[in-house]
């Protein structure tokens, strides 16, 4: 093993004996690296400990610039150099920071220099005394890293209570005390005779019908964005007899109205009731907005693995603007335009695409004076479930 | 004997208002009605039920919810065989062996109907 008798700028003891002495103890220190820099900051001496923190050999080091052994981009700030100025003007500098290791790798030092003097006052150099603490540098970091990931888990669970909370309100809660309205409704009409009573009820029905709907979509706009999507059940469905009933039902609802449907019989896979609020969605829509002087189409069919349905009617186009966002929930321009025969909450189209979508299709809309408006559900014949 | 039907309906409902409405319609349509607001209370009150011929069970409950209640119904042997409807806004989850489940909030004519299909009135 070198010595610091290898330097030529090693500071004289007060006696060889002594010297020596100490000389062996920096030989036997494993724990620190003890060395000695010249004034201008090369190495002149080395002992073990400096071998094993830094993994240079004496030999390789010494007459080295100490700089070599901070993170390059440190060594380029000059302030390595600052470091001896310190310890030169004030007779010592300590820190602890990150050095880099003979094979690259970083290591957490804690650092002390000194300034060595003679008697009279001239620098001799600096002795440098380095203590490997990287294992605990790790630790801490194992340890802060340790507290984050319980914050955020801490905080995630936070978040999914407050969910589960304000979707069981939404579901369950606020459909109690409408459920007692219905059938509040529901009696008085079995009792109530005159007319004006009755539009009184009429208009408190379909209030609470409203109702109910908005609280169905904030469910599934809730279910969709925060609650990792809209759950879909796919299972043997026929189209057909769903699209059948549902035209009927507008039928119904809208008796001065023209529904055609040209559907073949087409069987697959998907979620019936979601389907059925996709094409309710899809179909009110168009009578909603559509010229009452021309019929609402709609046409669907089938090819091996894919089915399409198109929902068209006549009238104003959709608005350039409006189109892009269509799909969007709480569209901009939606609330201020919107008439009470339309009054709801802008979320439908959304909820209807967000179901398409669960089920491996896709929503298409085109919009123009001349041709009126389409909305195309285009999706796999046999749908499987995508969240 | 005839084979008449039974007409006394069980409504386990924690929800008062709700409750109570659908004991108004059912009464308005001659039917006996007992009411409960959980299940254990609901456990309590069957045994002095003469014509019980059906259960309408809401699942969500303070108490004892209708999961537990369905479940403690069809340990009583004598009470295994009577119609139990989920009236409920976590209908999806109702217990495997329910009659039938009813989504939240159900309109009057079609409680009406769907308690027609099990019970007589008692007029």
């Amino acid at each position: 093993m070198v010595s610091a008798a290898a330097s030529p700028n090693e500071p004289p003891g007060a006696s060889g004996e002594l010297e020596e002495r100490f000389r062996l103890l920096v030989e036997s220190v494993k724990d620190y690296a003890i060395f000695i820099l010249d004034p201008d900051g090369r190495v002149s001496t080395w002992n073990p400990g400096a071998e094993r923190i830094k993994g240079y050999t004496a030999r390789e080091i010494i007459g080295k610039h100490f700089s070599v052994f901070y993170p390059p981009e440190v060594s380029a700030t000059g302030r390595c150099d600052q470091e001896l100025l310190i310890a030169s003007a004030e007779g010592r500098f300590e820190e602890e920071g990150w050095r880099v290791r003979k094979d690259g790798t970083l290591l957490w030092a804690r650092v002390t220099i000194t300034a060595l003097r003679d008697p009279s006052g001239t620098l001799l150099g600096f002795a440098k005394v380095t203590q490997d603490l990287t294992a605990r540098k790790e630790a801490e970091e194992n340890l802060r890293m340790l507290a984050a990931q319980n914050a955020a888990l801490a905080e995630k669970a936070r978040v999914q209570e407050f969910q589960e909370r304000f979707l069981a309100i939404l579901g369950h809660d606020l459909r109690n005390p409408l459920a007692a309205i219905d059938m509040g409704t529901g009696i008085l009409r079995q009792t109530l005779t005159d007319a004006a009573s009755i539009r009184v009820l009429n208009r408190m029905q379909s209030s609470s019908s409203r109702m109910t709907r908005m609280i169905e979509q904030i469910l599934d706009l809730t279910r969709s964005r925060l609650a990792g999507g809209l759950e879909m059940l796919p299972e043997p469905m026929d189209l057909q007899r769903t699209l059948l009933r549902i035209v009927d039902e507008m039928h119904t609802a809208h008796p001065g109205r023209t529904i055609v449907l040209d559907c073949p019989q087409i069987v697959g896979s998907w979620d019936p009731d979601r389907l059925e609020q996709v094409f309710s969605n899809l179909i009110g829509n168009a009578i909603l907005h559509g010229d009452p002087q021309h019929p609402v189409r709609v046409l669907a069919s089938a090819d091996a693995d894919q089915v399409q349905v198109s929902v068209h009617n006549r009238g104003p186009a959709i608005p350039d603007e409006l189109q892009t966002t269509l799909f969007n929930p709480f569209r901009r321009g939606e609330r201020e335009s919107r008439t009470s025969k339309t009054a709801g909450l802008g979320l439908g189209l959304y909820i209807s695409h967000e179901i398409v979508r669960g089920h491996g299709g896709r929503l298409d809309v085109q919009s123009s004076p001349d041709e009126g408006t389409t909305i195309r559900v285009s999706m796999p014949l046999h749908a499987t479930y995508k969240p | 004997m005839t084979d008449a039907k039974r007409h006394t309906v069980l409504i386990v409902e924690d929800e008062e208002d709700l409750r109570e409405m659908m004991r108004e319609a059912l009464e308005l349509k001659g039917y006996s009605v007992v009411t409960a607001e959980e299940g254990e209370e609901a456990l309590r009150k069957l045994d002095s039920i003469d014509q019980l011929c059906l259960v309408l069970l809401d699942l969500l409950m303070p108490g004892m919810n209708g999961w537990d209640f369905f479940a403690a119904l069809r340990e009583r042997p004598e009470l295994a065989s009577v119609p139990v409807i989920v009236h409920s806004s976590a209908s999806s989850r109702a217990p495997a062996g329910v009659t039938r489940v009813l989504q939240k909030p159900i309109a009057f004519d079609r409680l009406i109907s769907v308690v027609g299909e099990y019970c007589d009135t008692s007029a």
